[in-house]
């Protein structure tokens, strides 16, 4: 018998008016000490059907249809207090945010005890022995001690351990992994996708993992299932899906994904028009970059005792050299905190540098008065990570786009800047209606598009590029990727690109620099980076990265 | 001429935010993309039933603001004399309710006074009982037996009355409707009895025909009754009440006025620029937070009282006195309460400051003040909205309190704060005297009430995430 049977479940969420089917008619089974991954874009229902499973839905939904059986037990069945006796014991669930889901006031052996102590009967003795046995488990590295700390004293990936360990705390039959590692970095990714791996052959239970990114699945699953809009596309093995996906959707997603070999491919389509500029842009790259860093450094003082004297310093950025040339990509790649982003905005001087010089065409950026850096801000531009934060959500597209106009003084008259704004649009391809809209009328892929105009509507000759990506799915991702090219090409402007993501430095960088620890500890052309890393570090990453 | 129109300070404040109002809705009404909030506000039901009875009330507030000296005498030819006294259009068209003045208490429509009197008998014996009022039911020669009949034949004439033009009034306006947006009038009524019009059309209808029943058989009912009774002096608690509209209304509108500026500059400030600024905004609220309000309202209202009999030549009336008072009032509780407001300002653009947008707009160079007024200011209005509009109960109600302790309006002035400080002393009688109470609540529940689920729609409809519904 299958430990898990999902026949036939549907889930509505009611609305003001109608009720919106958010998963359809969705069959599957999951076997102990097997692993299905459930992978889809954000808003395919994958969660919805794991909340279903754990009748965890919010309020306003509910299971419409169908049959949930865990061990032959029909979950819709049973009333809710045996029910909570089953979460726990024979359903545990993860979740994305290790940082939000543990309390922060209570010690991490506290909320793993107290998991403990609601499904078995033991001392509190007993408990905490079994707690620092579990944290061992994980592997945290002194469970002794970490035991009695708190949630804030933990790195993300120690936190997702112990999110883990408390899933783990009453042996559940069936594991619930709702994106465990995609707010992590990739090497402690690595290490938490080869924990749940051990701990499933060990406690032999049914994975049921669900991510969006399909490298990590090819890794971790026996069997894929692929959601689209709330209904399950493909389902098959691992190989049988990585070998042939037979569903349409299933192929473009595969295809979203950026690797090296696709840039080549795109390369040769766009053959033609890249030689031109590509001759035309060495020629200036002979000149000498366009952006050369040099020594920089950016210290954020902790301060402490009476008159908030500096008492130390956090080393965000430290001593960082590097060269852009003009129409190329550098990548700057790291995890997080490692310092990329400070570097990104102290070059833009929105946060002031200690040491060091930032030189764009041969001018340094520090020793500028207001006035001069105003008129250089013209040539710099950037785009964030977070296009929710990123766009003022008061503030119409229209306004947005003229904002750096006037600011800058682009264009004098309101005419040139509505044919601008018109122009502007048109490039990064959104309907020309957009100007009276507001921000939060277009999806995440379309108002990343918006803060890539904003950037634009000034006419830079370097943007910033924060992880313009990070928070799109894979095939926005590409998409939003690919339109970047194109107005690189189009434009000759030059990219600083700051991420995390191998697969985009493959894909559209020209040379990368590694960080680590606020320091670059390697760089050079793409090619070599990526195949033959000579920094410990980079090697370590690189072989963290899940491929396909 | 028979009167002198007169402006007092509180008047004139009035009418320029009333044109500020009606400058403001022209601007909106121009700009399509400020204009689809409001038209979201309008469209739903709540948001124009309530906007309809605080319109309401704004123009009690603004008909009572005109004020003039009427005429006593003609002393020659071209020359007239003018009472000291000011009255206002209010005043007029609740003409008889104001002068006409029982002894004491009486209860609501009643035709006797509330308390026994001596009085001499017909055949001339003293004897105690309750006395006919010099006006309430004076008309009625059996008042036992009539005054049912009365009371219900004056209202259903009343009813009718204004049911009838009010039926005319909207018959008008839709065949205006329609005629603009070339329907039949046919069509457009089913659409209107069936509420599928975009505006809710029949709501606003049938909250306009309360206001008119409402207000016409009152005013009827006034001619010959006391509909809420008469207090202890024997004035028309009705009138009161309706007279306190005014003193409501300018208390909150005027008191925020005075507050806003305040509260959004230095909150913005503090949190935007943070270091020094913050420091000395930050001394100042707290100092300000550390000494008991009621002790600087009474020290300031005390003050404006010594100056005021020092100067006793600088006023004309004691009506002027008393609306300077009220003005004095506003300003010093504007002054005391901004902090508040101003610190939940601050904390929250603390957070804005760290968005990405703002960072965005660094990038392009713009200037400090811009960055405050375009992307800082707009996203934290959400609050100032809910602040403003709970601040505003709280005023009302404030006003009371401190009439309790003689620091609030002038005794002369009618306020709700008055009409339910003398009637707390009441409370005690046995039959409880329960009318200036009641009005007073009444009148001012419905206002803080609306005022309550107007702002709740406008700041619905001001974001533009919760419009779609979403997050």
């Amino acid at each position: 018998m299958s430990l898990l049977v999902v026949n036939g479940l549907s889930t509505e969420i009611r609305g003001r008016a109608e009720s919106n089917l958010v998963v359809s008619d969705i069959s599957f089974q999951v076997e102990r000490g097997e692993t299905l991954a459930l992978v889809g874009e954000s808003g395919s229902g994958k969660s919805m059907t794991a909340l279903s499973i754990a009748r965890l839905l919010p309020p306003a939904a509910r299971v419409s249809a169908g049959e949930i059986k865990l061990s032959g037990r029909d979950l819709m069945q049973i009333s809710e207090r045996e029910m909570r006796d089953f979460r726990g014991s024979k359903i545990a669930m993860i979740f994305q945010e290790p940082m939000n889901s543990l309390n922060p006031v209570l010690t991490i052996g506290d909320q793993i005890a107290e998991c403990v102590r609601r499904h078995q009967s033991v001392t509190r003795l007993v408990a905490r022995q079994q707690s620092i046995e579990l944290l061992a488990a994980v592997g945290l590295p002194a469970p002794q001690r970490n035991i009695d700390e708190y949630p804030h004293q933990l790195s993300g990936g120690m936190r997702q351990r112990v999110m883990i360990a408390i899933a783990l705390a009453a042996q559940p039959d069936l594991l619930i992994a709702d994106e465990p590692t995609t707010a992590l970095d990739v090497t402690i990714q690595a290490q938490v996708l080869d924990l749940l791996k051990d701990l499933q052959s060990q406690f032999n239970m049914g994975l049921l993992f669900i991510t969006h990114d399909l490298a990590v699945v090819k890794q971790t699953a026996d069997r894929i299932a692929v959601m689209h809009q709330g209904e399950l596309v493909e389902h098959g093995t691992n190989e049988a899906f990585f070998a042939s996906p037979k569903h349409a959707y299933s192929r473009a997603l595969l295809e979203a994904i950026p690797t090296a070999q696709k840039r080549l491919q795109r390369d040769l389509e766009q053959d033609a028009k890249r030689v031109t500029e590509v001759t035309q842009l060495e020629g200036e790259a002979a000149v000498g970059p366009i952006l050369s860093v040099r020594n920089l450094q950016v210290h954020f003082p902790i301060r402490g005792g009476v008159f908030r004297r500096a008492v130390d310093y956090v080393r965000a950025v430290d001593d960082v050299s590097f060269d852009l040339h003009a129409g190329k990509t550098l990548a700057l790649v790291g995890e997080s905190g490692c310092g990329k982003t400070t570097v990104g905005k102290a070059i833009l001087q929105l946060l002031k540098s200690n040491q060091g010089s930032v030189l764009f065409q041969q001018h340094d950026l520090q020793s500028l008065n207001n006035e001069a850096l105003r008129k250089t801000r013209r040539d710099l531009q950037i785009v964030f990570q977070d296009p929710y934060s990123s766009l003022n959500p008061r503030m119409l597209v229209g306004d947005i786009l003229e904002e750096g106009m006037t600011a800058l003084a682009v264009l004098k008259t309101a005419q040139d800047r509505k044919r601008k704004i018109k122009l502007l649009l048109d490039q990064v391809g959104l309907p020309a209606d957009s100007v009276l809209r507001y921000p939060h009328e277009f999806s995440g892929g379309q108002r990343q598009r918006i803060s890539i105009a904003r950037a634009l509507a000034v006419e830079p000759k370097l943007i910033v590029c924060d992880e313009p990506t990070s928070a799109l799915d894979v095939s926005v991702q590409a998409q939003v990727l690919n339109l970047l090219i194109d107005l690189q090409a189009e434009l000759g402007m030059s990219y600083l690109f700051i991420t995390h993501d191998m697969a985009v430095v493959s894909y559209l960088a020209d040379e990368v620099a590694v960080m680590h620890q606020g320091q670059i500890v390697e760089q050079g052309p793409t090619d070599q980076i990526l195949l033959q890393p000579q920094h410990s570090y980079t090697q370590k990453l690189l072989a963290a990265v899940p491929s396909l | 001429m028979s009167m002198q129109p007169t402006f007092l300070i509180t008047d004139l404040l009035f009418f320029a935010l009333t044109i500020g109002l009606i400058a403001f809705v022209f601007m909106v009404r121009k700009r399509p993309h400020l204009s689809r909030p409001w038209s979201q506000v309008l469209k739903s039901t709540t948001g124009s039933v309530s906007l309809m009875i605080l319109l309401f009330y704004y123009a009690i507030a603004l008909i009572d603001s005109m004020h003039f000296h009427p005429r006593v005498a003609q002393a020659t030819e071209s020359q007239y004399q003018y009472s000291s006294e000011v009255h206002s259009l209010l005043d007029v068209l609740m003409a008889p309710m104001r002068s006409r003045m029982e002894k004491t208490f009486s209860a609501p429509l009643a035709t006797h006074s509330f308390s026994k009197e001596m009085m001499q008998g017909e055949e001339g014996q003293l004897q105690r009982d309750y006395p006919r009022l010099n006006y309430g039911g004076a008309h009625l020669t059996q008042p036992e037996e009539q005054k049912a009949a009365d009371i219900i034949s004056v209202s259903l004439q009343a009813s009718a009355q204004a049911l009838f033009y009010w039926a005319l009034i909207w018959l008008f306006i839709l065949w205006l409707y329609s005629q603009r947006n070339n329907q039949s009038l046919v069509t457009l009524l089913a659409n209107v009895l069936r509420a599928k019009t975009t505006y809710p059309l029949r709501a606003i209808a049938m909250t306009s025909a309360i206001l008119m029943l409402l207000t016409v058989v009152s005013m009827q009912l006034g001619q010959h009754y006391h509909l809420f009774g008469t207090d202890k002096v024997g004035q028309d608690v009705f009138y009161q009440a309706v007279k306190s509209v005014r003193t409501g209304i300018l208390i909150g509108v005027l008191t925020t006025l005075i507050t806003l500026p305040l509260a959004i500059l230095l909150g913005a400030l503090a949190g935007f620029f943070r270091g020094w600024v913050d420091d000395v905004i930050q001394y100042i609220y707290t100092t300000l937070n550390s000494i008991p309000h009621v002790l600087l309202i009474a020290a300031a209202v005390l003050l404006l009282q010594v100056y005021m009999s020092g100067h006793a030549d600088d006023f004309d009336s004691l009506t002027e006195r008393a609306d300077l008072r009220l003005l004095f009032l506003c300003l010093i509780l504007g002054i005391t309460s901004w902090t508040g407001l101003c610190r939940l300002l601050r904390a929250e653009t603390f957070k804005l400051r760290e968005m990405e947008y703002i960072q965005a707009a660094e990038a392009f160079g713009v200037s400090k003040f811009k960055i405050l007024m375009r992307h800082v200011m707009p996203n934290f209005m959400h609050i100032v909205i809910i602040s403003v509009v709970l601040d505003f109960s709280g005023l009302v109600l404030a006003e009371a309190v401190l009439s309790y302790i003689n620091i609030g309006v002038d005794p002369s002035m009618n306020s709700w704060g008055n009409m339910i400080n003398q009637a707390r002393l009441e409370m005690a009688r046995d039959p409880i005297v329960w009318w200036s109470l009641s009005a007073a609540f009444v009148f001012m529940f419905t206002l803080v009430l609306f005022a309550n689920l107007f702002a709740d729609v406008v700041r619905d409809a001001l974001d533009p995430r919760v419009v779609r519904g979403e997050q």
